[in-house]
């Protein structure tokens, strides 16, 4: 059942999720790219040295805390920008809840995975 | 004189007689300098007297004549018949109002929506007249000057999906003219203003879709509006939680 | 009685929204194309994120997933539509950025042509610095 209040106690807790999901914009449209091309392109089709890729090179670069919380901002913040863009998509499609289950489900999500990435990267000696 | 005509199919829907809308089609002399109102207006006159419609001023300007040409919602003075010509022109009410007859439809929830914005200056303290008039520079207008442009004319509400699909949505409309008075130096209403523009079904709900602002008679830019105002509201919160001190 | 009540009863016809609207014209769809970017970014940051977890448990594991994985034909061909759906996410966003956000030198506005001018040379030049960490330093 949509939620047809217009209070301003109903809807600023959106203010919370909309901004997250634009620095997640911001963050993702300016390095998403590179970082595709380079990994997942150039790299495993040897357009660059394979050692971009490769153990060592990536051992040394993520053993640095910086780039720990580089990572992990583009993980959490990636995660974000999606579930608000997907609770948006599915409303669009039809599909209601968007303030109740669809909620729980899309920013849950991604706060679980922005907690396990943050694990994972500290498992990273 | 030339005798090239055009095809208009017309929804037609008398509530007294029917339940559901159907479509009637005329056919219409046609000319190159004609518009849709044109049409409708000859259908009215030579045709069919109880077509329904609205329109008034037929220069763009009074924002009555709305309606949905081939599947986009137009100002039907604004809409010449040639750029159609020799299809069949298919016009229906705007779409996502109710219909009260024809091709008149219900807009009675858009005024609402407007009136809930407070579409007017609130200024920050009741001066007399004796105090002389606001003075705004030239860099001061240009910050509103494009979102006053509005002429009510609701075809931005027509090319919404959100408003489509939820009709709480306060629309591209009154959110832009919300955004026009915040942003005019005579002004001081904004945190009255957020009340209305904030809650549920207000800002939050804009998904960016943009096809208020490419339907737009006037080019006000509805959804420029909107973004400016969702960073606004959204940085005033942020502010509010993170430096509860800061005024703002 | 309001300005807003009619005189008499009306009988409205309200016409339903289908749920296919967005194929109906080629915005609406574009529209969608780019929000569904959203979900193959998010497909490739859990990705990511296995990467970095193999990273973790040695060099083996991790060898195995590079090799197993990321260089099989299915994860490249993936790889390239997560670009072509990356670089719609950023193309798209930083064109409105010139929109959405007003920059002002002094009391003049900047265009929105320039702004977004400035937005796509951040890109470029983000993009290159990240290279650059990644295949020289």
């Amino acid at each position: 059942m949509h939620d047809a209040g217009n209070s301003v106690k109903d809807g600023h807790g959106e203010a919370l999720w909309y901004g997250l999901f634009a620095v997640g914009g911001v963050l993702t449209a300016l390095v998403v790219p590179v970082h595709v091309l380079l990994n997942n392109l150039a790299g495993p089709l040897g357009l660059v040295p394979p050692e971009t890729i490769g153990y060592d090179r990536m051992a040394k670069l993520v053993a640095n805390p910086l780039v720990k919380l580089y990572l992990f901002a583009l993980i959490a913040l990636a995660l974000l920008h999606w579930a608000h863009r997907f609770r948006y998509i599915l409303v669009d499609v039809g599909i209601m809840g968007a303030r109740g289950t669809i909620a729980i489900l899309t920013y849950g999500g991604a706060l679980l995975g922005a907690a396990v990435g943050a694990i994972i990267l500290l498992r990273v000696p | 004189m030339s005798t090239e005509t055009a095809t208009l199919t017309v929804t037609r829907y008398r509530p007294e007689v029917e339940d559901q809308p159907t479509r009637q089609s005329y056919v219409v002399p046609y000319d190159e300098d004609m518009v849709v109102l044109d049409a409708l207006n000859y259908i009215k006159d030579q045709l069919d007297g109880s077509l329904s419609y609205r329109w008034s001023c037929r220069m763009g300007i009074c924002g009555s004549c709305g309606m949905n040409v081939n599947g986009t919602p137009k100002l039907t003075c604004a809409t010449f018949l040639r750029q159609y010509q020799p299809n069949e022109i298919v016009v229906e009410p705007l779409a996502n109002f109710p219909i009260i007859r024809d091709l008149v439809i219900d807009l009675s929830d858009f005024l609402n929506k407007l009136g809930k914005v407070k579409p007017w200056l609130i200024p920050a303290d009741d001066r007399p007249l004796s105090e002389g008039e606001y003075r705004q520079t030239p860099a001061q207008v240009e910050d509103y000057r494009q979102f006053s442009m509005c002429i009510n004319c609701m075809l931005c509400y027509a090319a919404c999906p959100v408003y489509g699909r939820e009709p709480e949505f306060i629309g591209p409309a009154a959110l832009a003219l919300a955004h026009r008075y915040n942003m005019d130096s005579r002004d001081a209403g904004r945190a009255t203003r957020l009340q209305a523009m904030a809650g549920s079904a207000g800002l939050s709900e804009c998904t960016y879709v943009g096809e208020c602002t490419v339907v737009c008679p006037k080019n006000v830019d509805p959804a420029a509006a909107i973004q400016r105002s969702k960073i606004a509201a959204t940085a005033d919160w942020y502010s509010s939680i993170l430096m509860p001190w800061a005024k703002r | 009685m309001t300005v807003n009540e009619p005189v008499q009863e009306l009988k409205l016809y309200r016409r339903p929204m289908p749920r296919t609207w967005w194929l109906r014209n080629r915005r609406y769809f574009l529209y969608m194309l780019r929000e569904s970017s959203s979900i193959f970014v998010a497909i490739w940051v859990i990705l990511l994120m296995v990467q970095l977890a193999q990273l973790g448990a040695g060099r083996q594991a991790y060898q195995g997933f590079v090799d197993g994985f990321l260089r099989s034909p299915g994860a490249i061909l993936f790889g390239a539509v997560v670009l072509a759906f990356a670089l719609y996410h950023s193309i798209t966003w930083h064109q409105l950025a010139g929109v959405v956000q007003v920059v002002k030198i002094g009391d003049r506005p900047l265009s929105p042509r320039q702004v977004t001018a400035w937005a796509f040379a951040g890109w470029l030049l983000v993009s290159v610095v990240i290279a650059t960490v990644i295949l020289v330093v």
